[in-house]
């Protein structure tokens, strides 16, 4: 390539490249989101989503109000032009507390979703691959977490640690990663009798590498499908916490705290109660949709041999 | 390779199989037919006509069955052969119903005692399976249900069709049990199928075959997940209960030396149409249609030292090409051929009195071509 | 690499599995995957084991790379005995080996493009950049016969023979000595077999290589097969020159083996045996073949006969120097005279 060819030009063969290089890559990418799109009820989870993700990230500029300014002379308003969701018995606007609500969703669930898969798969990878006693060991280890009711370890841990929302969410975190822990090891264990694993093994490719680039790539499918449905439980869990005490502490803008602080009134208040609830259900709901969708398009019999 | 290097000589209908040899040389004259296609003296028991189908996917219509035309007469064993992807699984669903939701069946007749099995309902077509047609499948241990024991599976079959009770059911399954040889056969009732070796398998699925008495029994590779010598036991089998039951049975295989040791009439099959037909022993030895050729060419035999594969790949049935399908890879290939589809052509051989049928233009008597091409390849 | 001897020897080998059972964990039974097995392989020949289910002959190749550990016997490669060396010690040994298993559809990682999975090898054992490593898998590429962009291509865009060329790619990368092929045509079709199978041939010759050929297709065997080992319940039953065993099989298995195998255009009276191929778990007594032996006499359930020698580098297990004759023989004796007093010994064994 000579130095004459202009920048342009040069761009151009770079990206000719790299396109070329990669084609089969964006083809498979089309081709599965293609698969999403068709099936309508995954797809209204992804928008269901992306909603969700837009709101929790623009929350500041969207929100018309503060959320946690207070207006006592404004208490129980009903839903109007100017307060679409109403007031709450501080006056504050519940749309706008609604919408941060999200951001902070977002966040605990990102937590709890990331710390969970951190723990549990490299775990379950590894101890489903290697088989054998630490396969057990390991395993009986995790089983120790899931013979917990879902609620109460976190809730125990989190009121050990004076509450909190990130405390609720790593607590959250640490009940959950046997399950993730469960799925990878189980997918190992298919995996590790395929032909590519013996060969590779033959070719004395080290046991990380191993995992790394062909147990991982190859069994994350149902991994991926449990973790964005984990997500909506997620936040669901959080905000039962919250409800409980023992997650958000007031007066942050949180679904299931708004809802507990509302309980005593919400029958003559429904606004107060309905909408951080429809948030709670409608996200929810949209991850679930969205990760059974996940499930047809990652599954490999579905995709051309 | 093959035995003989024929000649052709395009001569009239006044040809027959009795003409000797052209002096100088040991080959023998193939002839072909200008007269439309002359019946058999018998009815075939079932009889394919230009059946075609295509299948909808995500990705396209993938064009599977492209004009197939089969017969198969009552009392003998016809061979199906073909590669990967050829249609000949299609085929034999086809004619049993037992397709996926995504097949579109085009065009054609699928014709089983006078009656064309495409316009029967649903319920009609369930009455004949199993009971006049029956078929057997590749995977012995995946055709039969792993939570039943072979009795339940067995006495299910011959009560639903037959009229017998279930103590006459049981009778009936043991005796055919002990028909397909295996040594304990009530040992064998009891079992479940994993306790079932693949060979013994194999025969239970055979005798859920043949519970009914059919007429017709369409074997999809039957022996290809066996060992060899077991693989030898059950084609012998196959070949015994033919006889003894009286039933026509078409053998679906890509193995040609399965079909040269059961077979009496092949069908070659390629990329959705069948393109070479005619008694097994005649065909591998003179094979007249150029994938033929390639094919039995391909095989190791003893005494070869040298295997010459076919060039090129099976051609992609989303988007197969327009004229003859085997044009692309075809040796002895005709500008004509990229569009033009030949028809079945009737050639007469006159080392057997049975017809031969190839789909070749080389073979068609207006058409540009010559079998010389082919046969001297 | 400079010692002239064989490439491999093996010596004894056995591979027993343990079955475990009871609350303990006991272990119960063994089985007999790989029992007692001896054989050379020479620089530059293709050495072919063949058999039906259960007879050990994958066993055999993974044990002998190993992928396994055997339970007993010695492995010596290129001299060295790697019988009991550990994994990692191993790693040098790996750089030598290629294997290319037998299903195109599951031996190419799916989620990896051709590049990565055919430059595996390299990553592992050599320290090159990515452009080095492009120009070795376009090279190795066009050696199997495929374009170089499809380094780019995901498997299942492949057909069976592509795929197994990929494979077949994969295992030179490091310019090995020794291929191992467990049934590297034995999923692919008549007319791709045929060409895979002359690609392997251009490919030994091209680069010196010796190949161990693993499969139940005694056709393909005939063609590419130098010597052979036939095995039955992981014993080996007969060794020798193709040509000649398979000309005159001397091992009532070889024989039977050979019979079943439908060819195009014999005259088929195959040798039909009866009963299923026995477990390894449960092997026969004495010969392990006799349950199902055309010509088995009482000597041949009680005792394991030995590899007698029958030619040039020709052995079959056997007790008899010549079954067929010997159970005419036998036959002879019985519908004989009556109070049969001079019988013969019905054990005839070379040395």
């Amino acid at each position: 390539m000579s130095g004459e060819r202009s920048f342009r030009a040069r761009l151009r063969t770079a990206y000719g490249d790299w396109y070329r290089r990669n084609d089969a890559r964006i083809e498979e990418f089309r081709r599965r989101s293609g698969q999403i799109r068709r099936n309508p009820a995954s797809f209204l989870g992804l928008l269901i989503i992306a909603v969700f993700l837009v709101v929790a990230a623009l929350a500041p500029v969207i929100a018309p109000f503060d959320p946690n300014t207070t207006h006592l002379s404004a208490t129980f308003e009903s839903p109007s032009f100017v307060h679409p969701f109403g007031t709450d018995n501080l006056g504050r606007d519940i749309f706008s507390r609604v919408i941060y609500g999200a951001q902070t969703s977002l966040k605990v669930s990102a937590i709890v979703v990331s710390v969970s898969l951190a723990l549990g798969v490299p775990v379950g990878l590894f101890a489903g691959y290697s088989g054998g006693w630490i396969d057990e060991a390991v395993m009986r280890f995790a089983d120790l977490f899931l013979g917990f009711p879902p609620l109460l370890l976190p809730l125990a841990i989190s009121l050990a640690l004076g509450g909190g929302l990130e405390i609720a969410a790593l607590a959250i975190a640490i009940t959950w990663w046997p399950w993730y822990a469960r799925i990878a090891r189980s997918q190992a264990v298919d995996i590790r009798e395929e032909d590519y694993v013996t060969v590779s093994k033959g070719i004395g490719v080290g046991t990380p590498r191993i995992l790394r680039r062909h147990v991982l790539p190859n069994g994350a499918a149902p991994i991926l499908v449990q973790a964005s449905m984990d997500v909506g439980y997620a936040i669901l869990i959080t905000s039962s916490l919250s409800f409980i005490g023992a997650g958000a502490n007031p007066p942050t803008a949180e679904w299931g705290l708004m809802i507990a602080s509302a309980r005593s009134y919400f029958l003559a208040y429904w606004w107060t109660v309905t909408f951080p609830g429809l948030a709670i259900f409608t996200t929810v709901l949209g991850f679930n949709l969205f990760g059974d969708g996940l499930r047809d398009v990652l599954d490999p019999k579905l995709s051309r041999r | 390779m093959p035995d003989s290097n024929p000649t052709t000589t395009a001569t009239d209908e006044s040809a027959d199989a009795t003409e000797p040899p052209a002096s100088g040389t040991n080959r023998a004259e193939i002839t072909v037919e200008t007269d439309p296609r002359e019946e058999r003296v018998e009815e075939p028991l079932l009889e394919i006509r230009n059946l075609q189908l295509e299948f909808e996917t995500h990705e396209g219509t993938v064009h599977a069955l492209n004009g197939v035309d089969l017969d198969v007469y009552p009392g003998e064993i016809v061979g199906l052969v073909g590669e990967t992807g050829c249609g000949k699984s299609v085929t034999a669903r086809s004619v049993l119903g037992i397709l996926d939701d995504n097949a579109n069946i085009l065009g054609g007749e699928i014709t089983y005692r006078g009656t064309d099995l495409l316009t029967l309902s649903e319920a009609e077509r369930r009455e004949l399976r199993g009971d006049q047609i029956a078929m057997i499948f590749q995977e012995p241990m995946k055709s039969l249900n792993p939570a039943f024991t072979i009795e339940d599976q067995l006495t299910t079959v011959i009560e639903r069709h037959t009229d017998r009770d279930s103590s006459a059911a049981r009778a009936r399954a043991l005796e055919l049990l002990e028909d397909l040889g295996l040594p304990d056969p009530e040992d064998v009732l009891e079992s479940y199928p994993h306790e079932l070796s693949g060979g013994m398998a194999q025969r239970v699925l055979i005798a859920l075959a043949l519970s009914c008495e059919p007429d017709l029994i369409l074997a999809d590779e039957p022996t290809t997940a066996l060992d060899v010598t077991i693989q030898a036991q059950i084609l012998d089998l196959l070949v015994d209960l033919q006889e003894k039951y009286d039933t026509s049975v078409l053998i679906i295989t890509h193995n040609l030396g399965v079909i040269d040791r059961v077979t009496s009439r092949v069908n070659v099959m390629y990329a959705g149409s069948v393109v070479e037909s005619g008694p097994t022993g005649r065909v591998f030895e003179t094979p007249l249609h150029p994938y033929t050729q390639g094919l039995v060419e391909a095989i190791p035999m003893p005494g070869r030292d040298e295997l010459s594969g076919i060039d090129g790949e099976v051609p992609d049935l989303d988007d197969p090409p327009a004229g003859c399908r085997y044009e692309p890879r075809c040796p002895v290939s005709e500008e004509h051929c990229k569009t033009y589809d030949p028809p079945m052509t009737v050639v007469s051989d006159p080392e057997t009195p049975e017809r031969r049928e190839v789909r070749c233009i080389h073979y068609e008597p207006d058409q540009p071509g010559d079998p010389g091409v082919v046969l001297d390849e | 690499m400079s010692e002239s001897g064989p490439l491999i020897q093996v010596r004894n080998l056995k591979k027993y599995y343990p079955i475990t059972g009871g609350l303990l964990g006991r272990t119960k039974d063994r089985v007999k995957a790989v029992d007692d097995v001896s054989f050379d392989i020479h620089r530059g020949e293709t050495l072919g084991i063949a058999g039906e289910s259960g007879c050990g002959k994958t066993t055999v190749a993974e044990t002998i790379v190993r992928l396994l550990d055997p339970t007993d016997g010695t492995i010596h490669y290129d001299g060295r005995d790697i019988t009991n060396l550990k994994q990692r010690e191993l790693r040098s040994l790996r750089a030598d080996i290629g294997l290319v298993p037998q299903d195109p559809f599951s031996s190419l990682n799916p989620r990896m493009r051709v590049r990565d999975i055919v430059s595996e090898p390299l990553d592992t054992h050599r320290d090159m950049d990515s452009e080095a490593v492009t120009e070795r898998v376009a090279e190795l590429l066009d050696q199997v016969g495929l374009r170089e962009e499809y380094m780019y291509r995901y498997p299942h865009e492949f057909s069976g023979g592509q795929r197994q060329r990929i494979a077949i790619a994969r295992a030179l990368a490091l310019d090995p000595s020794f291929v191992v092929l467990d049934e590297p045509t034995s999923a692919l079709d008549v007319s791709v077999q045929a060409k895979v199978l002359e690609l392997l041939e251009d490919l030994q010759d091209e680069f010196d290589l010796t190949y161990l050929f693993i499969t139940h297709n005694l056709s393909v065997m005939d063609y590419i097969a130098d010597r052979i080992l036939i095995m039955y319940v992981g014993n080996i039953v007969e060794r020798g020159p193709t040509d000649r065993m398979f000309a005159d099989p001397h091992h009532p298995y070889t024989e039977a083996l050979l019979s079943a195998v439908p060819r195009i255009g014999e005259d088929d009276d195959p040798i039909v045996l009866d009963g299923d191929v026995p477990s390894p778990r449960n092997p026969p007594s004495g010969c392990v073949f006799h349950t199902r032996c055309p010509y088995a006499s009482d000597a041949c359930s009680a005792e394991k006969p030995v590899l007698n020698e029958i030619g040039e580098n020709w052995e079959s297990r056997c007790l008899f120097e010549d079954p067929r004759a010997a159970v005419q023989r036998r036959f002879d004796d019985e519908s004989g005279a009556e109070g049969a007093a001079a019988n013969e010994s019905t054990s005839t064994t070379d040395d």
